[in-house]
């Protein structure tokens, strides 16, 4: 079994799931970086999506 | 990722963090939300501070608590974290001001050597986007996982 600080250690680090931030789940915490976001990418041209193997 | 970071509380679709700083200033509730944009299947990275008292955010506070380092490995595992729910996304990040945008790009650049294994990192200038070099400042910052 592998100790604290190995899974402390992992790269996808321990989430514990915390019902009460369900509620802040469809918001938009924050609207301002959102909009700043939504006008940097207005017409900005992506890189070439990958997809998994 | 062996650096220190906090640890970081969720909501079941990994899309909304909370963590909280200790540092120099006390305890200060920090958000993170990956939030869809106009784009699709691009999420744009922000967080900011969560008034305890009042539930308001504050996305332009400065907070100098003294942990920046932890602040930004901690976010970095955010993201982890979302990638591994959300694999197919690119996320996007820039800052609310010209010093927060050089914030993610100390972020990335102290975390390069780690993130470029498991990401394709990419930075904006104009409506291009380009690979990521350190040491080159950009408006905005991509990032897509990769599989392989």
């Amino acid at each position: 079994m592998r100790t604290v600080q190995e899974l402390n250690d992992n790269k996808v680090p321990i989430v514990r799931i915390d019902p009460s931030l369900e509620q802040d789940r469809d918001k938009v915490l924050f609207p301002d970086k959102l909009a700043k976001a939504n006008e940097m990418l207005k017409n900005a041209k992506l890189p070439n999506r990958k997809r998994p193997n | 990722m062996t650096i220190d970071k906090y640890p970081l509380k969720a909501e079941s679709s990994l899309t909304v963090f909370e963590f909280v700083s200790e540092g120099d200033n006390g305890l200060i509730r920090k958000l993170i939300q990956f939030q869809e944009t106009n784009q699709l299947s691009v999420s744009n990275l922000a967080f900011g501070d969560k008034n305890s008292e009042t539930g308001e955010i504050d996305n332009l506070i400065v907070s100098n608590n003294g942990d920046t380092e932890k602040v930004l490995a901690t976010v970095v595992a955010a993201l982890y974290a979302f990638f591994d729910k959300h694999p197919d996304v690119f996320v996007y990040a820039t800052g609310s001001t010209k010093a927060r945008t050089r914030l993610y790009r100390i972020g990335i650049t102290r975390f390069y050597d780690e993130m470029v294994r498991d990401f394709d990192l990419y930075g904006q200038l104009g409506d291009e986007f380009y690979e990521f070099e350190v040491g080159k400042e950009y408006t905005g910052y991509l990032a897509q996982r990769k599989f392989n």
